[in-house]
């Protein structure tokens, strides 16, 4: 009798957990009474953190939601880009509740034995934004092809530097393969374009970056460009260059093509930056879902593309 | 000044033979070099000599940290061509400023023993309520008091708490803070950096000294009008006392009346105060307010205190302390950037040289407490 009141103890507190976790007010709370549609089918959405890039995707998997009578999805999300725990706790409430799919920004491969454990429940898990290489039980993973991004940058540097030109690399986080992608997919297609000098982490912040450009134009004043592996680097190395009187003097690309970012183009004091999707994350992420639950081919990998953002069509992006 | 020293030697052997008292070394040396004189006159002299070497191995380890800045700098300057250039100082103090003031806030708390997690997410919340303040009321002195207050209500937070809450240590409430502030930041923000920031709070950050030199950054003169004011608060006047006794001689500072609780918060409310004032400099420097300003920077605070020669275990250090850790962190970084070597090696560094640094305190500290026997036993 203890026993069973433990357990109900614990039940209730996971349900309550996994109410807390859900940020969808409307439907969280008549999902399962099946609201006049009999079957639908649940999707549980997990994003990274607050931040502008996941909230985008949220937005359009709402917007999706809307449109699809015969889905209802959940939404969660953890506490920063690094919250393996928060993810992991949302991945086992929506294992609780019996969700037919997880679609899920990844924090890292630290997550996969709670998917694992979602699979063998019988759950579609779908990976947006970042792999997880080593792990096969996922049905699909749609992203931005990072390689292709930094090779769309590297083409565009390659013909929009000068002769001989010497550039400094501003990398993101260490050990993050996305990002890296982004750098050797640059290089591959810069090139003998462009002598890279100098190379630089940046753990993609901001203040980061200034303080890794002042050092690269204190140690090479001549370089003509400056790629950033992400958008808030870029943002400070482009204060540094504004201090020593260049500003938009130098070739500079960052990748995400942020609010700030296309502002900056805007102005000319940015030259470029690649955008990439979230909004195709968000949607293509939940309907690859539906697709698979109800027993479409879903392919393996789906790109949602990346374009080049320049002072010529920032308009559209704006 | 002299009845500082004279409180600060004796705050000194008093947390020594706190940590150390168990294992009976001093007496047991004292009868060593005692018995020595008794038996031996000639060995006597021999122990003079030992006295002399360990006086000057302690100046050496007593300045231990300022010598590794020296040689880093020394290194640093041999390897790369542009690093002791004037530019580039100034680069190095531009960068530094940050955690400098941190670290000199940081270092008020651990002098009671305490500790403050949660000054990065201050700084963030600070630069975030400082942008939406300035977005709405076109205000430059608004702005600076809206970071500062914001930094020193997080402040309070913590010191109140600490005391009123009676939390058995600081991590504790300090940590939520941390997540509390971060979590703010990012609300009122909505994720994205705010852009914008009144030409006063640029200036302060962003810009150099025209009028003296153009390479120095006008953030160096905020660094040392904190260093220079905290250094009167601490050495002066009765607050300062008060800190080094709350945090070296607990139970002597209950005994003796002074007002732990306030001594506590006020401290707390320093730290976050600093933190709005390090925003001040961030957000100066990138000309926004962003919600992942100050990452990890609490680290970098503790970090500097710890290898500038302060006691993690309060009571001891000054402001210099601070500093020459401060610019120990700066340096190996900006030196690292200016030879392009792999970041991972600058991680390795930065940890190898706290334990250094700790090391050899733990190591003086030994030293002293043996120093000071011998010589009583010689005189």
């Amino acid at each position: 009798m203890k026993r069973r009141t433990h357990l109900l103890a614990a039940v209730a507190a996971t349900a309550l957990l996994a109410a807390g976790c859900s940020n969808d007010d409307s439907k969280a709370a008549d999902d399962g009474s099946g609201d006049g549609g009999g079957d639908a089918v649940t999707i549980g959405f997990i994003t990274k953190f607050p931040v502008d890039f996941y909230d985008t995707m949220v937005d359009a998997a709402k917007a999706w939601d809307a449109d699809e009578a015969g889905a209802e999805v959940l939404f969660a999300q953890g506490k920063s880009g690094t919250d393996d725990e928060g993810e992991i706790a949302a991945i086992q409430s929506f294992v609780t509740q019996q969700v037919d799919a997880i679609v899920i920004t990844p924090t890292s491969p630290n997550v996969q034995d709670d998917l694992q454990k979602a699979v063998d429940a019988g759950i579609v898990v779908i990976l947006v934004d970042n792999d997880i290489p080593d792990w096969d039980a996922k049905t699909s993973v749609v992203a931005t092809d990072n390689k292709a991004g930094g090779e769309l940058a590297g083409q565009w540097l390659a013909e929009n530097l000068p002769d001989g030109a010497q550039i400094a690399v501003l990398q993101g986080v260490l050990g993050n393969p996305s990002l890296e992608d982004r750098v050797t997919g640059m290089k591959d297609a810069l090139g003998d374009a462009a002598e890279v000098v100098a190379e630089t982490p940046t753990d993609c912040d901001q203040t980061k970056g200034l303080d890794a450009a002042q050092d690269i134009l204190t140690a090479h004043p001549d370089i003509d460009g400056i790629y950033a592996a992400c958008g808030p680097p870029l943002l400070g190395a482009l204060e540094a260059i504004d201090a020593i009187g260049k500003s938009g003097k130098l070739v500079t690309v960052g990748f995400d093509a942020s609010p700030d970012e296309l502002a900056a183009i805007g102005d000319g004091t940015e030259s470029g930056s690649v955008a990439q999707f979230p909004d195709k994350m968000g949607s293509m992420g939940v309907q690859a879902a539906f697709d698979a639950i109800n027993g479409k081919d879903v392919p393996p990998t789906i790109d949602t593309g990346t374009e080049m953002v320049t002072s010529d069509n920032v308009d559209q992006f704006q | 000044m002299p009845d500082i020293e004279a409180m600060h030697h004796h705050r000194h052997r008093g947390a020594v033979e706190e940590t150390q008292s168990p294992s009976g070394h001093g007496s047991d040396l004292a009868q060593e070099v005692e018995a020595m004189r008794i038996q031996d006159p000639d060995r006597a002299d021999e122990g003079l000599l030992r006295l002399k070497a360990l006086g000057a191995l302690l100046v050496l380890l007593r300045l231990g940290p300022v010598l590794i800045l020296g040689v880093l700098v020394v290194i640093m300057a041999n390897l790369s061509p542009v690093f002791a250039t004037t530019q580039n100082l100034g680069n190095v103090l531009a960068q530094t400023a940050v955690i400098a003031i941190l670290a000199i806030g940081q270092l008020l708390v651990i002098l009671t023993r305490g500790i403050d997690l949660s000054v990065g997410s201050s700084l963030a919340l600070s630069a975030v309520v400082g942008a939406t303040v300035f977005g709405s009321s076109d205000g430059g002195a608004l702005t600076v008091l809206a970071m500062l207050g914001t930094g020193a209500a997080v402040g309070a937070v913590n010191g109140l708490v600490l005391v009123y809450g009676r939390l058995p240590h600081p991590f504790i409430i300090t940590l939520a803070t941390l997540s509390i502030a971060r979590g703010l930041a990012l609300g009122i923000s909505g994720g994205q950096p705010i852009r914008g920031m009144p030409d006063v709070v640029s200036t302060i950050g962003g810009d150099s000294a025209t009028w003296l030199a153009a390479w120095l950054p006008n953030s160096t003169f905020l660094v040392a009008g904190v260093a220079v004011v905290t250094t009167v608060f601490l050495t002066r006047i009765v607050w300062g006392r008060w800190i080094y006794a709350v945090g070296g001689n607990p139970d002597g500072a209950r005994r003796l009346g002074i007002p732990r609780s306030a001594v506590l918060i006020s401290v707390y409310v320093c730290s976050g105060l600093l933190a709005g004032v390090a925003a001040i400099v961030t957000s100066g420097r990138l000309n926004a307010g962003s919600p992942t300003f100050g990452d990890l920077a609490e680290l970098d605070a503790i970090a500097a205190v710890v290898i500038g020669g302060a006691s993690f275990l309060g009571g001891r250090g000054h402001v210099g302390h601070a500093l020459v850790g401060a610019f120990m962190i700066g340096v190996i970084r900006n030196g690292m950037n200016l030879l392009n070597i792999e970041a991972y090696l600058q991680l390795i560094v930065i940890g190898v040289v706290i334990v250094i640094a700790v090391e050899s305190d733990v190591l003086r500290g030994r030293l002293e407490s043996r120093f000071r026997v011998l010589q009583a036993a010689a005189s």
